[in-house]
């Protein structure tokens, strides 16, 4: 009980600041987020293809460095920092640099840039509960961006290890509403190519259970406001440019199913 | 001739007074606005110098001559004289209302020698707590003002001592309840007419409880009034509310007191006209209280307590909080509790008495976020007794504190993490992890206590004393035997005299970890108990040495060894064969010691309250690594000061209190799955916040009519409207910060009517 007063007390005193910089306004080096061609796996030494879709607007194209390092999730959700080093399983995949301008100049250095496989250590689920193996465990696969030796940016995500017998999979952005390059709002709104999956699961005691996936984009943008940059997939937000209209911007959207699977479109005004 | 005329004269003069009839005169004394019955008071009736006394109902009746008018006079100590010339009739029944001088009565006082037998013991009566300034009329809150208690930054809970706000045990008439505050720490679950004194008991407390390794808050509800019907209604910015009480039968009497809150109405109206006013949540509480008293005899008491609280806060957030998708979507909380306690005090001998006290009741909490959610229902059952001798140099105690709790949790939410050095994980970071189990567990606690005191006259008091305590919660210990937990304690005094005295206290203290962490469903069942060891030392002296006014000094040291604190645990553990997340562990410890002061002086009209507490509260984390706790406040330090004059009151608080630690953020790291920043921790709690300062002010009316008696208060907390830092707020990444400010100036009127 005492747990969720605290939890109710954080609702009861969060409050933003309108000062703050905008979460959908792109600039700095950025990471949008990270896409897995199978986001969930059988730990029979499968391989996963990660695409991380990155934003570098502000520096307009230049070279930075990616580490990338993969490890058994070692408790983030508990409390554990994200950190793979000395953890079960530890891979170093690459150590690479990347020329942004070569790769994402075309499109306001806003997109995905290389892939890299990794594949997933076999009988990771070996002697984990009947829960853990159902649902599954993470293998975790942390992102370090890095230019001249310090950091820009680290992320992770994660590869779901399981013995489910339906995989999940990703969703798909079917279309999108038309924007164009204009100081008027207008309305963004997405539809999905497919409806979220029903997918099963074991409760705590062990008990089959079904759910069903909930979609949400988020919207980002190199020019002006989004009214509600995070939404769900049903529901329209809008966009402003600024005022003094750029000569080009780039609008992205990431479409998530909330258990790693997602998509992503990039448009570029005009 | 002259003869006969002095004769007729004489004759008429004579048939006059012979014609003066002796008349019965009956009246009844009252206080003048609370119809007070006023016994044993002397009536004078002039010019003849005729004296009534009334009886205990305050009732007089004295023959008169019927002469046509008397002067009537009361002069009683402490109320004004009553002087008027009064028509005497025969069959009129008089109605004396003696108007008190002062009807404001303020004293923040320790209660001293009334059922004190616990020498960590403090308490706060209504005419203590009521007028404390800032508190507005709260008696928990009032609390805070004493020494040991820390500023709670977590308004609905109390810290004791540098504990956590865990460590603090709550209780109604010395039965366990979840809660003692409403939502936000607005107000407590009790409407403060209705409370007789809020008892708080810190290290070194006695073996009558147990279950907590920091203390115990626990409010008594009073006797209902047994002269006559009696009402009270109240109404301020936060919440209205109404007491009934008064006798049913010669031994029985009832009270009823319920309170409904608007203030979440307030803070919606303010949330839409203040522009980046971001109060999201509109928090809405009712509440309950019933007692029924029946004297059976001088030596046999029953009552029954009826308690009802019930907090919800309903709204739809649009947009995620802090960027966190899970954040948003329907936000429902329902918190509440009722309880039905039964009593019965039975005095059979002058050395020899008990009571049992047996409690039922339910507890409910359900809180949504869109999908997620977490559903307890439980049934309580707790049955308290003790049994009490007196023999000629000891007088032993001998108790039992049972619980049983039957309970139905439903969860789907991810696995929260306690040890975030303050900064919270987002609420997306975790996989939700969904479950319902029905279960009962019980605690079993069995106490003795046997104070030794020579001839009841020696100089020194020695008090040895054990608890023993079982939880059916936790799978350690592979035996019943192994789980018993063997709490000795003892404490003792040195008289210097009557008034002054020198006091020890030590012991070991348990405390089952929190119902998530132990349960079996997404906790650890082989957690262990917490434990503490408690020493208190201190010193003592009542200048005032049985009158009213003067000064009264306390002072201690403590000192808290903790063990087996719980953390979280993502280490694999085999559990039937398998390995699985341990999620909890027992592998942290901690220290706290520190000094406190509480000067205590009061005249005629003048009230001082000043207490100071110096305190280092340090915990070892399950990697050995040493740092302040969350809750370490070093100096605390508190001035109460009040003016009376005629019907008014003047109060002032001031408050210091050094800065609470903090973490600080280093950077974020981006979770790409769940389009989250999970932030970098520094040094856990090495950085600390502004200092806390603020100065309340408070003035009490009272308007004192024939029948009834209207109060009047101005509270004003924080009068100089000064931003006192609690923490800061961060944007999506981590990037940039902002300070979270404290309340700002905070002025609550409010009305009360007595009739």
């Amino acid at each position: 009980m005492r747990l969720f007063l605290s939890v109710c007390l954080f609702f009861l005193v969060s409050c933003g600041d309108d000062n703050f910089k905008k979460y959908a306004a792109l600039s700095e080096f950025r990471v949008l987020g990270i896409l897995a061609d199978n986001p969930e796996v059988s730990d029979t030494n499968e391989t996963v293809s990660l695409t991380p879709v990155v934003s570098d607007i502000a520096n307009e194209g230049r070279t930075v460095t990616m580490k990338v390092e993969s490890c058994v999730d070692p408790g983030i959700a508990t409390g554990e920092e994200v950190n793979c080093e000395g953890e079960a399983l530890y891979q170093l995949i690459t150590e690479e640099n990347i020329d942004l301008n070569a790769l994402l100049g075309a499109s306001y250095y806003t997109g995905a840039i290389n892939s890299i496989d990794i594949t997933v250590p076999e009988n990771i689920l070996a002697n984990r509960s009947p829960i853990e193996q159902f649902n599954g465990i993470d293998y975790l696969v942390i992102f370090n961006f890095s230019v001249g030796g310090e950091e820009l940016v680290r992320t992770f995500r994660r590869i779901k290890v399981s013995t489910k017998p339906e995989k999940n999979s990703n969703p798909t952005i079917s279309s999108s509403s038309d924007i164009s390059l204009s100081a008027n709002e207008q309305a963004l709104s997405l539809v999905a190519g497919e409806s979220p999956q029903e997918f099963s699961f074991l409760d705590l005691t062990g008990e089959q259970k079904t759910s069903k996936e909930v979609y949400y984009l988020s919207w980002f943008t190199s020019s002006g406001e989004i009214e509600n940059s995070q939404v769900y997939v049903d529901e329209e937000t809008k966009i402003t440019l600024d005022s003094n209209l750029p000569n080009e911007a780039v609008v992205v959207v990431f479409l998530r199913d909330g258990r790693g699977g997602s998509d992503f479109l990039v448009k570029k005004l005009p | 001739m002259k003869f006969v005329i002095y004769t007729i004269l004489y004759s008429l003069l004579f048939i006059q007074f012979a014609w003066a009839e002796k008349i019965q005169v009956k009246g009844i004394v009252k206080e003048m606005g609370s119809r007070r019955l006023m016994k044993e008071t002397k009536i004078f009736f002039l010019p003849e110098k005729v004296v009534a006394v009334t009886n205990e109902f305050g009732e007089f009746s004295v023959t008169l001559d019927d002469q046509k008018k008397w002067d009537v006079i009361v002069n009683l100590a402490g109320y004004k004289k009553f002087k008027e010339s009064l028509e005497i009739k025969e069959g009129r029944v008089f109605n004396i209302y003696l108007e008190k001088i002062e009807y404001n009565l303020f004293e923040t006082t320790i209660v001293a020698k009334s059922d004190k037998r616990d020498p960590t013991k403090k308490s706060l009566t209504y005419t203590d707590f009521y007028s404390t300034p800032g508190a507005g009329g709260d008696p928990v809150k009032a609390v805070s003002n004493l020494p040991g208690i820390n500023r709670s930054t977590q308004g609905a809970r109390v810290v004791i001592q540098g504990g956590t706000p865990d460590d603090t045990q709550y209780g109604v008439n010395q039965q366990y309840v979840p809660i003692v505050f409403h939502f936000g720490g607005i107000t407590s679950v009790i409407m403060p007419e209705a409370i007789e004194s809020v008892d708080y008991l810190s290290a070194g407390y006695g073996p009558e409880y147990g279950k907590a390794i920091g203390g115990i808050i626990n409010l008594n509800t009073r006797s209902p009034r047994t002269d006559r019907y009696y009402g009270i209604g109240f109404l301020d910015i936060f919440n209205g509310g109404l007491l009934v009480e008064g006798p049913v039968s010669e031994k029985g009497s009832f009270l009823l007191s319920a309170r409904r809150s608007w203030v979440g109405e307030v803070l919606k109206k303010i949330a839409e006209e203040e522009d980046g006013f971001d109060f999201t949540v509109a928090p809405s509480y009712t509440d309950a209280t019933f007692v029924y008293e029946y004297n059976k005899s001088k030596a046999k008491k029953y009552s029954v307590t009826g308690l009802y609280s019930l907090d919800e806060l309903k709204f739809v957030l649009d947009m995620p909080l802090g960027n966190d998708p899970s954040t948003r979507g329907d936000f429902k909380n329902e918190t509440g509790f009722h309880r039905v306690i039964g009593r019965f005090d039975h005095e059979l001998s002058k050395n020899k008495k008990y009571f049992t006290s047996l409690a039922v009741g339910g507890d409910q909490i359900f809180f949504k976020i869109n999908d997620q959610f977490l559903d307890v229902d439980s049934t309580n059952y707790t049955l308290r007794s003790e049994y009490q001798m007196k023999k000629t140099s000891w007088t032993h105690y001998f108790g039992l504190d049972w619980s049983y709790e039957d309970y139905n949790v439903g969860i789907n939410l991810p696995f929260f993490d306690s040890d975030n050095g303050g900064i919270r994980n987002p609420f997306s970071l975790g996989e939700s992890r969904a479950g319902r189990r029905e279960g009962n567990w019980y605690e079993l606690g069995f106490y003795s206590r046997h104070n030794y005191q020579l001839n009841n006259e020696g100089n020194w008091v020695f008090t040895p004393a054990m608890r023993l305590d079982y939880y059916s919660a936790t799978e350690e210990g592979e035996s019943l035997v192994d789980k018993l937990l063997w709490q000795p304690r003892f404490s003792m005094k040195y008289l210097l005299s009557d008034y002054e005295f020198f006091r020890l206290s030590s012991g070991i203290y348990n405390q089952l970890p929190e119902e998530r962490e132990v349960n079996s469903l997404a906790g650890n069942p082989y957690l262990k108990p917490l434990i503490a060891r408690h020493l208190n030392i201190g010193y003592e002296n009542d200048l005032r040495k049985g009158s009213t006014d003067g000064l009264k000094v306390y002072t201690g040291l403590f000192y808290k060894d903790l063990n087996d604190l719980v953390n979280s645990s993502s280490r694999l553990v085999e559990r039937a064969g398998t390995f699985t997340t341990e999620n909890f562990s027992n592998e942290s410890s901690g220290e706290i010691y520190g000094g406190e002061i509480y000067l205590q002086y009061k005249n005629d009209q003048w009230a001082l309250n000043t207490s100071y507490t110096i305190a280092r509260s340090n915990r070892v984390d399950q990697y050995g690594v040493k740092q302040l706790s969350q809750f370490d406040q070093t100096h605390n330090f508190n001035v109460i000061g009040s003016y009376q004059y005629e019907r008014w009151t003047f109060s002032t608080r001031f408050r210091f209190v050094t800065g609470n630690p903090r973490t600080p953020v280093n950077g974020a790291i981006y979770d790409a799955d769940n389009d989250v920043y999970v932030p970098v921790r520094g040094d856990f709690f090495s950085e600390r916040n502004k200092d806390f300062l603020q100065l309340d002010l408070r003035i009490d009316r009272k308007f004192i009519f024939r029948d009834w008696i209207l109060s009047a208060y101005l509270d004003i907390q924080n009068v100089t409207n000064r931003s006192n830092s609690e923490g800061l707020n961060y944007n999506y990444d981590y990037s940039e910060s902002k300070v979270t400010s404290g309340i700002p100036v905070l002025p609550t009127f409010g009305l009360k009517g007595e009739f």
